[in-house]
């Protein structure tokens, strides 16, 4: 199913991705990842999307592909199967091609989603952690919908340029359009060509959970739009689409 | 002093609890640069309004076209509230829908019958509905990123549309004749008609006029292929050619659809189509509530003679021209880059080196700050109510705009 296809490339992608973060900036999953220092692969299919997650010394590395140095290799036989595992629903084991019994590593990969899992559905979590897991999802997710989703890829290809969304005085991520590939990125883009700004990380979790009136909140300056409006109306389209996928 | 906007921000607040949007629609201000516009007018006359925190401005959106004759016309206000005064909302309807659909047909080039609605969108769907019943066919071509209102066969993005409400509908680029040809012979047999403006006006990007022969091609592919021509003329009606946009650019549609301009800002839209095309729109039944509402027809009327006896479009057409070439000689010499397509009475405004707007936005905003009532997003429209020294302090006001645009992006 496509759905299932391009969900897939979403949680090896954008979702594994904010380990990077959890590790780097919480302390909790600073702790977590640095009992073990080693490699997992999560290999979809015969011809579906690859990534390794590299434990080392307490950072975490996501790439894409398989790692040859990636000591667990998960194979799920289909991409319905990944994002079963990724949402707790359904049948979603992976076949261990290798590595089943590195079980600390395995172990450390379940405490630390646990923990993400906390902080972004859980009560009262760290509101700046959380809404930089929110844009890092975002951006990540955005480069794969554009470049997967066939009904939203028409529109990106019309996109040129960089969309960067930040919180005021704080964290930035930015989407970069009109190479061959869609890309999202952390950090601020040296020159985007849109900007949407929220005035703080509350704001944004609330605008990310569908809670505000987002021409209301334009007008009223809690989100500054500037620069090329055209690229926002698409990319406005596209956060909706996120949230499908992600709900 | 630079305007500020406490009052407009605290009814925005007020309006936001018991509205979506605060203000909903086009007329929802997040296209401006929110913090430097106003949300709320208090008044507006002549080619001014004042907003509620007593700022005045020289204003180019004219409510998005409709005022033509300036805010608060007396004579288009008198004939609307004599009128009002015999009633509104009538079953049957005054006299005055003959008088108006004679009036359409004796002014509109391609008009043997007029029908009245409330607004563009209206004729949109209607001409569409005559189209398809008049060829038995269903697909309908209309340009990529034209606007032809926000029903759900026009293309537009927003909730609530199902892919399914424009499967019958095939876009092509705007201006593109070989693309339309091949749009037609891809279909063959199934368009029923194809939905132009008559010129491209679309947002966030350089207006486009027909190239020479562009019309004749068009007319002559719909003639072969048995194709319902439509032009969309609510947003450039009127202030082009009184005779309809089609007149100045050298064809006759089959249909043509009015609004905006039509009675400086009473709400009423227009049908019209040639006598081939009204046996057929005899068949359609499309109406709404307030369609044959008598004030409106009186204001349309009067504004009508009244844009007829000022020569309404020439004074657009010659207070544009007055502004490009000003904005365009301050703009240069500021060392700045500065463009205007389109129309003279419908500029849209944009700078050469950028595509992401971040200057025009720049601009427009300064030029709010100061008085001056610009859109960065979308044409503007000029007014047979701008006059010559209107201009002249606009003008005044864009070179304050230019240097700081200068001064923030160096070219």
């Amino acid at each position: 199913m496509a759905r299932d296809k391009v969900l897939a490339r979403i949680n090896l992608d954008a979702i594994l991705s904010n380990l990077e973060i959890l590790a780097a900036e919480d302390h909790e999953s600073a702790s977590l990842a640095a009992r073990w220092n080693g490699c997992i692969a999560f290999k979809v299919g015969t011809r579906g999307p690859r990534t390794t997650l590299t434990f080392s010394d307490g950072a975490i590395s996501v790439r894409a592909g398989v790692a040859d140095t990636s000591g667990i290799v998960l194979f799920f036989p289909s991409e319905r199967m990944l994002n079963n595992m990724f949402s707790g629903e359904g049948i979603g084991f992976p076949l261990p091609l290798k590595g089943l019994i590195k079980i600390k590593g395995l172990l450390t990969f379940m405490k630390l989603a646990q923990r993400m899992e906390k902080i972004l559905k859980g009560d009262n979590p760290p509101l700046e952690l959380k809404a930089k897991l929110m844009l890092n999802t975002i951006a990540r997710t955005m480069a794969v919908v554009a470049n997967h989703d066939e009904a939203l890829k028409p529109s990106a290809a019309e996109l040129r340029g960089t969309a960067e969304l930040r919180i005021k005085d704080g964290y930035a991520v930015h989407v970069k359009f009109g190479g061959p590939v869609v890309s999202g990125h952390r950090g601020a883009a040296p020159d985007p060509d849109l900007i949407m700004e929220f005035k703080n990380s509350q704001f944004f979790l609330d605008l990310a959970d569908d809670k505000v009136d987002t021409m209301a909140a334009i007008c009223l300056e809690d989100m500054h739009l500037t620069g090329d409006l055209h690229m926002g109306d698409i990319v406005n389209g596209f956060l909706d689409k996120i949230g499908e996928y992600l709900a | 002093m630079a305007y500020t906007f406490a009052k407009s921000r605290d009814l925005f607040v007020r309006a936001n609890k018991v509205i979506p949007q605060g203000v909903y629609g086009h007329f929802n201000s997040a296209t401006t640069v929110p913090g430097s516009y106003p949300y709320f007018i208090s008044k507006a006359k002549g080619p001014r309004f004042w907003d509620v925190d007593g700022n005045e401005y020289i204003d180019y959106v004219c409510a998005y076209g409709p005022m033509i004759l300036g805010y608060a016309n007396d004579t288009v206000d008198k004939a609307f509230a004599r009128q009002a005064k015999n009633g509104t909302a009538t079953m049957p309807p005054s006299t005055l829908l003959i008088d108006l659909a004679e009036r359409m047909v004796a002014v509109n080039d391609c008009a043997d019958w007029a029908m009245f609605a409330k607004n563009g969108a209206d004729t949109t769907s209607w001409a569409l509905y005559i189209a398809r019943g008049y060829r038995k066919r269903n697909k309908i071509i209309l340009t990529k990123g034209g606007y032809h209102g926000t029903q759900p066969w026009a293309g537009s993005n927003h909730t609530g549309i199902s892919p399914n409400d424009t499967k019958d509908i095939v876009l092509v680029p705007w201006g593109d004749p070989v693309a339309f040809q091949q749009a037609v012979e891809e279909n063959k047999g199934q368009i029923a008609g194809a939905m132009f403006t008559p010129y491209h006006h679309p947002v966030f990007a350089h207006s486009q006029l027909p190239a020479p022969g562009f019309w004749n091609t068009i007319r002559r592919i719909c003639d072969e292929n048995e194709i319902v021509l439509i032009i969309d003329d609510v947003r450039a009606g009127w202030r082009l050619d009184l005779k309809g946009s089609a007149h100045l650019f050298g064809f006759k549609p089959d249909l043509a659809c009015y609004c905006k301009a039509i009675a400086n800002g009473y709400p009423i839209s227009a049908l019209v189509g040639s006598e081939k095309m009204k046996q057929t729109a005899s068949k359609v039944f499309h109406t709404g509530s307030y369609w044959n509402n008598s004030p409106e027809m009186a204001a349309a009327l009067a504004c009508i003679d009244e844009m007829e006896r000022i020569d309404a479009p020439r004074i657009c057409r010659e207070r544009g021209e007055q502004l490009r070439e000003g904005l365009i000689a301050r703009a240069q010499a500021h060392g700045l880059q500065f463009e205007v397509s389109g129309p003279m009475a419908m500029p849209f405004i944009k700078f050469a080196n950028e595509t992401n707007f971040k200057r025009s936005q720049l601009f427009c905003k300064e030029c709010s700050l100061r008085g001056v009532y610009f859109l960065w997003h979308h044409n503007m429209f000029i007014s047979a109510a701008h006059t010559a020294k209107d201009i002249k302090q606009t003008l005044e006001v864009s070179d304050e705009a230019f240097k700081i645009v200068k001064k923030e992006f160096g070219s």
